[in-house]
């Protein structure tokens, strides 16, 4: 199967597996500290730094990981479910795009997958900023059904993060907050990109 | 603008167009009348764009007025046989996910006497920068009656759809006036550049075209996001950068810059439990550390050792909740790919309920 290492620029304490590019922040389920499952698409991976570089070694895989990968001291384990509407699912910084090479981690005949994220050296303590890559990442996704996010490994800072979003919710919204002038503008757009491929259909 | 004018026929008529500031404005045409073509009709805001440029990511307007004046010379005098008084709206849309724009030219005369209004005008669209004219329509047109609107259309494809290009397009139209008796005279619209295209978007596949001095914002609703919008707004509030469109932030892509700005505000950060040190402006903007300036945090903020402030220079810092801080990233860029924000393109970030 496809595989890869990257460095991975952190924006804000994350990267991407997203679907075609998309960000529906807003549809992110933060109630595990390690993936934030984007019920429109994707997912959010929380790393330890807020800024600069991580490792990560994605891997797509036909059949569920049996054994939990062992190749590093792997800190925390999680599984989670993550929808790929659009079956384009990559691994991505959010402010530079997929690293290359772009390697593509979905099939054609499903949109549900099943990606288990291995993660060392989220915790160490005072690393806000990393010009090195200290922290390591190992993503497998598999096509699979729905199921419940399911931590194998846990850590004192897993735990940390899933209490304070317990404490302090916030739930995924299937659309964004956004304001009426928003919402008409995105509107007039849809008119002129029909303006526009009307055209092109008409050549 | 001088006057253009054609040198006199063997008859002594010729004919001149020049260019006039636009003074009061008829009504603005709308889509109905316009139906033969797939014109768009300009939005309501293109009333203001008179003799200065409007725009949206994906609009540009802007309205001149033009003067054609017919004149015989007998005996070696001159006289002025008839005038019209012109509106020439141009108005350009594009999309972020398509590598074609257009340029309309809305064109109608709102006063004139004399032979001036016996005569006829046609379009012939102009391309340059980046781009290659597509097609263009705007067949011949009567000056009379008055105040009736007639829509030329022309669309063009850019040419910077290779993965990494960036390039601008320059659109323009040639406004020829026809009258019998006397004889031709174009009238030169100024090239139209307001869109840059691109296919060098990070996070994109496909090539777009937007307006790139607009300053697209990202929103920050107080709902979704109570300790983001709550440090935002007293930033802001205590004068730094960001929040309209006369001081908008500037965005970076370069990863130095964004992780310098980040080191400098947040690198001595407390370890809060479930919080993340948050900085305004942002991290991937130029209006961070790295420009220069001091630290400034408010009440609540859980950050020990720094002052309050005031002023358009240096960065606020505050302890948020951490999840908060990580959909603050996708909420960026998440605009800056839909919006096609590239290096030292202006944006805004706008606090809404």
């Amino acid at each position: 199967m496809n595989a890869s290492w990257h460095d991975v620029f952190v924006t804000e304490g994350t990267f991407g597996l997203l679907d075609d590019g998309e960000i529906p922040v807003h549809s992110a389920d933060w109630s595990n500290g390690l993936i934030a499952p984007m019920l429109q698409g994707g997912a959010l991976v929380r790393t330890g730094i807020q800024t600069g570089y991580v490792r990560v070694y994605v891997r797509a895989e036909s059949q569920p990981a049996e054994e939990i990968d062992e190749s590093r001291p792997w800190e925390e384990v999680v599984e989670a479910t993550v929808t790929a509407p659009r079956n384009r699912l990559r691994l991505e910084s959010l402010d530079y795009g997929p690293p290359a090479p772009d390697i593509p981690l979905t099939t054609t005949d499903t949109t549900q997958y099943r990606v288990r994220v291995h993660a060392t050296g989220r915790d160490a303590p005072q690393r806000h900023t990393a010009q090195m890559p200290p922290e390591e990442y190992l993503l497998l996704v598999w096509p699979a059904e729905s199921a419940p996010t399911h931590t194998l490994r846990t850590s004192s800072r897993l735990e940390e993060e899933e209490q304070a979003e317990a404490a302090h919710p916030h739930p995924p919204r299937m659309h964004p907050a956004e304001p009426p002038e928003a919402t008409a503008e995105r509107e007039i757009r849809t008119r002129l990109d029909e303006a526009l491929k009307r055209r092109r259909k008409d050549q | 603008m001088a006057a253009s004018c054609t040198e006199p026929d063997e008859n002594g008529r010729g004919s001149c167009v020049e260019y006039k500031s636009p003074g009061t404005i008829p009504a603005l045409p709308n889509g109905e009348g316009n139906m033969q073509l797939a014109a768009v009709a300009p939005p309501q805001w293109c009333e203001r764009a008179q003799g200065v440029v409007y725009a949206t990511r994906t609009q540009a307007c802007q309205i001149d007025s033009v003067y054609y004046e017919t004149y015989v010379v007998r005996n070696g005098t001159r006289t002025t046989t008839g005038e019209a008084n012109l509106l020439l709206i141009n108005y350009s849309y594009g999309s972020t996910s398509e590598s074609r724009i257009a340029h309309q030219l809305d064109v109608t005369a709102f006063s004139g006497w004399g032979d001036a209004l016996k005569g006829s005008y046609s379009g012939n669209a102009r391309v340059g920068y980046a781009c290659t004219k597509e097609s263009g329509s705007f067949s011949a047109k009567p000056i009379q009656p008055l105040n009736q609107w007639h829509t030329g259309e022309a669309f063009f494809d850019s040419t910077a759809t290779a993965a990494g290009a960036v390039g601008e397009c320059g659109t323009g139209w040639n406004l020829t006036f026809t009258n019998p008796g006397y004889t031709s005279t174009t009238y030169v619209v100024p090239v139209f550049r307001q869109f840059r295209c691109d296919n060098n978007t990070a996070g994109r596949t496909d090539p777009g075209c937007v307006v790139p001095w607009y300053a697209s914002a990202v929103h920050y609703s107080q709902a979704s996001y109570p300790d983001l919008a709550s440090h935002v707004s007293r930033a802001q509030a205590s004068g730094l950068p960001g929040a309209t469109f006369e001081a908008p932030l500037t965005r970076t892509t370069d990863p130095a810059v964004n992780a310098d700005n980040r080191q400098k505000a947040c690198g001595d950060a407390p370890s809060v439990t479930g919080k993340s040190c948050d900085e305004y402006p942002v991290a991937s903007s130029y209006q961070g550390l790295s420009a220069g300036g001091t630290r400034r945090t408010f009440d609540g903020c859980q950050f020990p050792g720094i002052p309050a402030g005031q002023g358009p220079t240096g960065v606020s810092v505050c302890m948020i909740t951490a999840t908060e801080n990580n959909s603050q990233g996708g909420l960026h860029s998440a605009m800056y790919r839909t919006e096609r924000v590239l290096d030292k393109d202006p944006f805004r970030v706008v606090v809404t309920p």
